[in-house]
């Protein structure tokens, strides 16, 4: 066998090697089979013509003569079917069928059973010599006929496709041209003129074939064979390198150091040498890799570390649009995606939210989404599609990789890709990275919506209590007026009652003090009660002034430091003629320790004159009336003890209270009459002094009042 | 009290029947008296001058009494010399009163709290300490 056989027999073997890859790479997908089929029979062609020309004898020599020519008949047919399924995507109907197989088996019946075909084989120096029969220029139009035939089918695909299909159709067609040139006019039209010296020329044109094809599936990822090709790739090259290196070495040890070496030597040497290439193999084929991924897959995403990094982007992103945005952005930057996109179809979003692209700029048709959105399948890919109305929406959105979002089995939406911009379709690997991200995004789009309607639930509230807040505000502001507008009516009010009141008692006091006329008995007790009422009047109108004060908190009160004790002896030397004139004995004991206090001077004194001119009012004449002081921890305690009727312990609660109404019966708070508001008064006085007021009694024998207050030590 | 007879007093007060008690009393008295039934006319008699005691409202028609003694403080002096002014008043203790005070006046009297005779007493304290 001459070289050019044996190059013939190398390129068959490489065909056949390739014919497996692709139908064991994919064996469901009828393009990839019907192209190992294509391929098969290409195979056959170089190693028939190998052996064809080895032949020595004309039996052997009209079998694979014959075998060259059933191999050239397949051919074509198996190209039209590979070029149908490609184009149609689908398997050909019966009469297809009965064209595509039913010709080419006429033809090799023909061939194998007549002599229409070969006549005769005859041996020359250059090899045998065959003499075709009349059938032969038959099957060049057979041959023709259907090579345009497919020809005619992939360019009109080839025109009507866009991106990376249009890239592996012109490699295709350029594929099966350069065996053609060489097959047409060396195998097929020179052999019509009895001329065999050249038909070893066509299929050496099949390596370009090889080439081009390997070029495909390599940068086009043509029939999805890619990885196990480049890897087939790498350890073809690992193996002659290593092998080239072993060899030399040993070359070159042999020829200078073992020369003189022992059989014991030498195997020492050749077992540290075995060492030296089992520890290389594995830092040579990584380097390896790296050098072809760089050629191979200028930058190729690495499966892991993408998983990993939006794995850690999913999980630290909670808004719905940056999770989108950075989702989107990452992806179809790693993947080198023309554009990506996210559809959810959730009826509680605003339709803002409901699509979310990445370049933002991306118009997409709403109705071929839902279209999308609508299909039953998980996972659609373009290249995988019939023409169907996804297919339809694929194209209108330019989308070429569709997947679900879904949250157990409930589909929320769509992650929606445009074409790779290398133009590669999307591989198995891809679509299982997609899967796994895909499910990932949908619980992180989940969690970011549980997220977004708590916030949006949290911010309707924080509104509801703004608002509440603001009512409750202006509620508060006008209250506020009211009880301005409240505390000035009784101001004024108290103000315009008591002048006629002054008017009213100073009128009776002159009827009463000056008077020409005797009076009598009776006009004069008359009188006389007439002014008393006149004073009680004038004082409840004071006391309700003062008492608006205080429960309006407007009553403004000077603290100064004062002696407790001489203010208390101010009012007992004021109230002293009227004690006289009851002839009661009025006391003031002098108290023995410092009696100063932080108060308003007004303020206690109005206390002071309440209790005190109280004490002298119900003491009964002769009786008495005590003003002493005592220090108790820190306090000072005025008290002041009368021999009046004393307090009936009911009436005790009661004492210090507003007069009103006694748990919503008209009886009076108060039994006894003229004590009126001045408690009261009182006791909100001395509170707002930090101290206390209360009350000892014992009907019949008297009654003690007592306040505290803070003493104050410089 | 022959020295005090011969004293000249203004009242300034809006309340007829008070007005008229105060002249009253103070006439019996033996006070020269003049009246004012509102803050103008009250104004203007102070202006005059020439009054030992003047009682003078706060809360009066037209010009209230606080207003008279800010435009006092402020204004060229009467004609003749004043003695002093003390506030006559029922708005009980309170920031009005605190007002005049810090505004010069020689006391207050609260009207609801006297009987003519202890008016009468203080107007007389008020004089005897000029």
């Amino acid at each position: 066998m001459d070289f050019i056989s044996l190059f013939l027999l190398f390129i068959s073997f490489v065909n056949l090697v390739l014919a497996f890859i692709v139908y064991f790479r994919n064996q469901k997908n009828t393009t990839n089979s019907s192209f190992a089929i294509f391929i098969l029979n290409a195979s056959l062609w170089p190693l028939s013509i190998a052996f064809f020309r080895a032949s020595t004898n004309i039996p052997v020599a009209l079998f694979w003569d014959r075998l060259i020519y059933i191999s050239g008949t397949l051919v074509p047919s198996s190209f039209v079917y590979f070029a149908h399924i490609l184009t149609e995507k689908k398997l050909p109907s019966k009469n297809q069928n009965l064209v595509f197989a039913g010709i080419p088996t006429f033809i090799i019946y023909l061939l194998i059973f007549s002599n229409f075909f070969i006549q005769k084989i005859n041996p020359s120096p250059h090899g045998p010599v065959v003499s075709l029969g009349p059938i032969y220029p038959f099957w060049i139009l057979y041959f023709c006929i259907f090579f345009a035939w497919a020809v005619i089918k992939l360019v009109k695909k080839f025109l009507n496709s866009r991106g990376f299909q249009k890239a592996q159709l012109r490699l295709i067609l350029l594929s099966v041209f350069f065996p053609l040139i060489g097959a047409l006019p060396f195998n097929i039209f020179l052999p019509l003129f009895g001329n065999y010296k050249y038909i070893h020329i066509g299929p050496i044109f099949i390596t370009f074939m090889i080439a081009i094809i390997s070029y495909a599936i390599i940068k086009h990822r043509l029939l999805d064979i890619r990885l196990i090709f480049v890897k087939l790739l790498i350890y073809f090259l690992l193996l002659t390198i290593l092998a080239g290196l072993y060899a030399g070495t040993f070359s070159i040890l042999g020829n200078f150091l073992m020369v003189n070496m022992t059989s014991k030597q030498e195997f020492i040497l050749s077992t540290f040498l075995s060492l030296i290439m089992a520890f290389s193999f594995q830092p040579l084929r990584s380097y390896l890799e790296k050098n072809t991924d760089e050629i191979f897959y200028k930058k190729r995403y690495h499966p892991e570390k993408l998983l990993k990094n939006m794995g850690k982007l999913m999980s630290s992103t909670i808004l719905l649009k940056d999770l989108n945005q950075f989702f989107l952005q990452k992806l179809t930057e790693e993947m080198k995606i023309s554009y990506g996109a996210i559809f959810l179809k959730n009826k509680n979003l605003s339709k803002k939210l409901s699509l979310h692209t990445y370049p933002d700029n991306i118009n997409l048709n709403e109705k071929s989404i839902l279209t999308l959105y609508k299909s039953p399948k998980n996972v659609i890919v373009l290249e995988e599609l019939d023409e169907t109305s996804s297919k339809k929406a694929m194209y209108q959105t330019q989308t070429a990789f569709s997947i679900s979002l879904k949250i157990e089995n409930k589909k929320i939406g769509l992650l929606l890709l445009g074409e790779k911009s290398s133009g590669d379709i999307y591989s198995s690997q891809d679509i299982e990275i997609l899967e796994i991200l895909a499910s990932q995004m949908a619980v992180a789009i989940q969690n970011s919506l549980a997220y977004y309607e708590i916030q949006q639930f949290s911010e309707t509230l924080r509104g509801e209590i703004d608002k509440a807040t603001l009512k409750l505000k202006k509620a508060n502001l006008r209250l506020k007026e009211l009880s301005s507008l409240k505390d000035e009516f009784v101001s004024i009010a108290s103000h315009e009652l008591r002048t006629p009141m002054t008017a009213i008692k100073s009128y009776l006091w002159l009827a009463l003090n000056k008077h020409k006329k005797e009076l009598s008995q009776k006009l004069t007790t008359n009188l006389n009660r007439a002014y008393i009422s006149t004073e009680r009047t004038i004082t409840l109108v004071k006391d309700m002034l003062t008492i608006s004060r205080i429960e309006g908190r407007r009553l403004d009160l000077n603290f100064v430091k004062l002696d407790l004790a001489l203010l208390a002896k101010q009012v007992f030397d004021e109230l002293k003629i009227k004690a006289d004139e009851k002839q009661i004995k009025f006391s003031f004991e002098k108290p023995e320790f410092k009696s100063f206090t932080r108060a308003d001077e007004h303020k206690i004194t109005e206390v002071l004159q309440n209790i005190i001119s109280n004490a002298i009012k119900f003491t009964p004449p002769k009786g008495s009336v005590q003003i002493f002081f005592q220090d108790k921890n820190g306090k000072i305690e005025t008290s002041i003890k009368d021999t009046g009727p004393g307090i009936p312990k009911r009436s005790m609660p009661n004492l210090f209270k507003k007069f009103g109404r006694l748990g919503g019966s008209f009886a009076k708070l108060a039994e006894t009459p003229g004590t009126g508001l001045g408690l009261y008064i009182a006791k909100q006085i001395i509170g707002l002094h930090k101290g206390r007021i209360w009350v000892q009694s014992k009907v019949g024998e008297g009654s003690t009042f007592i306040f505290s207050l803070p003493k104050y030590n410089d | 009290m022959t020295n005090l007879s011969n004293k000249k007093i203004l009242v300034v007060e809006d309340e007829i029947y008070l007005r008229e008690l105060y002249v009253d009393i103070l006439t019996e008295e033996g006070f020269s008296v003049d009246q004012a039934a509102n803050g103008y006319d009250g104004y203007l008699a102070i202006l005059k001058g020439g009054y030992d005691l003047i009682l003078l409202d706060i809360m009066l028609p037209k010009i209230d009494g606080l207003e008279i003694l800010k435009k006092l403080k402020n204004d060229p002096k009467p004609k003749k010399a004043n003695g002093k002014i003390v506030v006559l008043t029922n708005l009980s203790k309170d920031t009005a009163i605190a007002d005049s005070v810090a505004m010069g006046v020689a006391g207050y009297l609260i009207k609801s709290d006297l009987t003519p005779g202890e008016f009468i007493e203080n107007v007389n304290r008020f004089l005897k300490i000029n």
